[in-house]
């Protein structure tokens, strides 16, 4: 336990020696600040809107919580991927001669990390919005840390530990839990339809024993009830079963016997997180583990020069299993349904201007998101293709533009076709969503080909940001002066065209970056 | 000394591993030879305690699965995976703490010596290039001072000097009594080392030899005789 204790402690002090030493840690300290008193103020407002913001509140709040948190857990670890080990446990940790108990232990720290913030943000909350006495806030911090976590503590031990001899008890016990979550959520369903959905139902329902008596996670919530609002016969028995639930899984924690069998899985888990970080810090999309299936096909027509660029990213994604659409393109489609049949022609603004508002959100939102290209300009032999830097930028980004001409299509022609919008000024929307998504990209090899390794990823994001937010502040100056003073439709004509004009700019600004591309480091 | 018995492994329903019996004495070193996917690092993970299997494993008489067999046995994974924020001499500090090593303060800066990362000592993990990882994983290993050690493909990335320090270590580990299993597809690399080998095909033992059974025929000659390949 002191080699890992000696692991925690210098991994701590090497990381914390590093990060003072970067300016942006500190802007991620003043972000993490802002985060977490955004989240008690939007809580407040929340509670205050919700007509909760009295002591019971704060029980309705953590019974959500609660009921997230154990079926999330539970499900993680029966697959054992709730607990975070890297490359580096299989190679100096599984293999050392330290207990296996000891080692799931010890790399379950972040999970306590995170259980003490969440007690400690739920206690605050109690405490400041929910007007629970202050002693009753440190206990209930007290108790939802410490239960919780040996609770959770337990569970893990014995779905990791019994993975092998209990295998038949941890899958009966994942079917119970996504029974009693399909449930729950018929019951919900039952119980607004024949209720209505109103404040009253919602509390009504939030005040039901059940709520406070199906197994273990229910009991938690007894627990929770009776220490913010004192005793009642249903909340003494759910804390009764709860601490008997705790001790009873702590003892078979300790008891149970763990032979390692879970490094295997374990290890592999650690390779695909490692790999998982690796491209999200690439802004690649991240959602999913493992290796993805590709589809066998062939690609007719190979394009030669620079050409050959564009044909091998169609190939592969006529590999990819939804060809060149993404999360965007399920978003857009979804964005266009909810919008058409749930939201409405807006009447408040004009339509196309929302419509123009919605683009360039979309646009900034998803800045620093780079997807396959992100990925592209790893791949040195792009550099080294015979051909100019403007042709090879172009073909290498080609799909891209492509991508988000689908993506632009899906939302903006049914939406504003419902919303009224005029041919022409869909068209100018879409064109000035696909230019500045075109310039996303340029920013991107310019950004990285001025500052190579000197700010890390988190800088040149915020450079993308700062950037692309420039433009589309100098955008916005342009066109609302023009709108409000001469014609409103003059968005439609200054949009597009100073779009294509920054993003023809950037792109000539790029192409001499791209030329010495393998020199950026 | 290092036994194996009726080793069996499947990853879902393909079959890596199948009945692999053999045995390494103390003072010998074991190689084991094979083309890609015969199996080779599936053996030598299942000995390190990082897969699932059926059979039997044994470090010093004592299963490979007991804390008492892990602590006198040292591992080089193929691809070394350090702690990012870890310098060299705290990975080198953690596994004398974790075994218990007996290894002395002089004789860790004779190693790092040895494999020229004296000067890197201080670097982080995520400083560190392949071969450096290599060399850190290499002096891990031997830091445990172990009675069983396991090398997998362990010239991979390692300088010329290096390889030849490498040689030298195993031969010396050898003078002391220690039982090494070498897994490579580097023929030549392992050629004046071995004792006894054990050359895989398809997730089988296919012969095994001891070096006195040679007789003229270099590890090229044996490998090629056994996996009916041409030397060219």
């Amino acid at each position: 336990m002191r080699a890992l204790f000696y692991l925690t402690k210098r991994t701590l002090i090497n990381r914390v020696k590093k990060a003072v030493r970067r300016p942006a840690t500190y802007l991620y300290l003043a972000l993490a600040v802002f985060y977490i008193v955004s989240i008690l103020v939007a809580f407040g407002s929340l509670a205050v809107a919700g007509g909760i913001a009295y002591r019971e509140g704060i029980v309705y709040v953590m019974t959500v919580w609660i009921y997230f948190l154990f079926c999330a857990n539970f499900l993680s670890y029966a697959k054992l991927k709730g607990v975070i080990f890297r490359p580096g446990h299989a190679h100096f940790v599984f293999t050392a001669p330290v207990s296996s108990k000891l080692v799931l232990l010890h790399a379950a720290s972040l999970n306590y990390l995170m259980a003490l913030c969440g007690s400690l943000l739920f206690s605050v909350a109690a405490a400041v919005i929910f007007h629970v006495e202050p002693l009753r806030a440190v206990l209930l911090f007290v108790c939802s840390f410490v239960m919780e976590t040996a609770l959770e503590t337990s569970l893990m031990v014995f779905l990791y530990s019994g993975e092998e001899r209990f295998r038949w008890l941890i899958r009966l016990l994942r079917l119970v839990i996504f029974a009693m979550v399909g449930a729950v959520l018929a019951v919900i369903a039952w119980y607004f339809m024949s209720r209505g959905i109103s404040g009253d139902a919602v509390v009504d329902f939030f005040r039901s024993p059940a709520l406070k008596l199906l197994p273990v996670a229910g009991w938690e919530v007894s627990a929770v009830s009776l220490l913010v609002m004192g005793p009642d016969p249903w909340n003494v028995t759910g804390t009764v079963l709860f601490v008997l639930a705790c001790g009873g899984l702590c003892l078979v924690a300790a008891k149970i016997r763990c032979t390692g069998a879970y490094y295997e899985d374990a290890a592999k888990f650690a390779d695909d997180y490692a790999e998982i970080r690796r491209r999200s810090r690439k802004g690649e999309n991240t959602i999913g583990f493992g290796r993805k299936k590709l589809k066998k096909v062939s690609l007719s027509g190979w394009g030669s020069g620079a050409r050959a660029i564009f044909s091998r990213q169609m190939l592969e994604y006529k590999k990819e299993r939804f060809f060149i659409f993404t999360g965007f393109t399920l978003a857009a489609l979804v964005g266009a349904v909810v919008c058409i049949a749930f939201v409405g022609r807006p009447e408040e603004f004009p339509p196309r201007m929302v419509l123009m508002g919605i683009a360039v959100y979309m646009v900034f939102v998803g800045t620093g998101y780079m997807g396959k290209w992100g990925k592209e300009l790893d791949l040195p032999y792009i550099f080294l293709i015979p051909e100019s830097a403007a042709r090879k930028l172009w073909y290498a980004t080609c799909t891209e533009h492509l991508k988000a001409l689908v993506d632009a299509v899906i939302f903006f022609v049914p939406v504003g076709i419902a919303w009224g919008t005029a041919p022409w000024q869909i068209l100018s929307i879409i064109l000035t969503y696909v230019a500045l998504q075109a310039n996303r990209l340029y920013i991107k090899v310019l950004g990285d080909s001025l500052l190579g390794n000197t700010l890390g990823i988190t800088g040149k994001q915020f450079f993308l940001l700062g950037v692309q937010g420039g433009i589309l502040g100098i955008g916005a100056l342009a066109c609302i002066p023009a709108s409000l003073l001469i014609n409103a439709n003059l968005v439609f004509l200054i949009a597009p065209v100073y779009s294509m004009i920054i993003t023809v700019l950037i792109a000539a600004l790029t192409v001499p970056r791209f030329e010495c591309m393998e020199q950026w480091e | 000394m290092l036994e194996v018995q009726g080793l069996r492994k499947m990853y879902g329903k393909n079959l890596a591993v199948d009945q692999v019996s053999f045995f390494v004495p103390d003072g010998q070193i074991g190689i084991l030879l094979g083309p890609n996917g015969a199996g080779k690092s599936t053996i030598i993970k299942s000995i390190a305690g990082l897969l699932r299997y059926e059979g039997m494993i044994r470090i010093q008489g004592i299963p490979s699965r007991e804390l008492e067999a892990k602590r006198i046995f040292g591992y080089v994974p193929e691809i070394p995976a350090m702690f990012e924020a870890l310098t060299v001499r705290e990975h080198i500090t953690y596994i004398r703490m974790a075994y218990r090593s007996s290894i002395t303060d002089g004789e860790v800066e004779e190693l790092l010596a040895r494999f020229d990362m004296t000067d890197k000592a201080d670097k982080l993990g995520s400083e560190l290039s392949k071969g450096m990882m290599q060399k850190v994983s290499i002096l891990c290993a031997l830091a445990v001072k172990p009675r069983v050690i396991l090398f997998d493909e362990p010239m991979v990335g390692l300088d010329p000097q290096a390889i030849r320090e490498l040689k030298a270590v195993i031969l010396e580990l050898r003078e002391q009594g220690v039982t090494v299993l070498i897994s490579t597809h580097m023929l030549e690399m392992v050629e004046e080392l071995w004792d006894v080998m054990f050359v895989m095909e398809r997730g089988r033992i296919k012969a095994s030899l001891r070096k006195e059974d040679a007789g003229d025929r270099d590890l090229d000659d044996l490998f090629f005789e056994v996996t009916g390949g041409e030397k060219r």
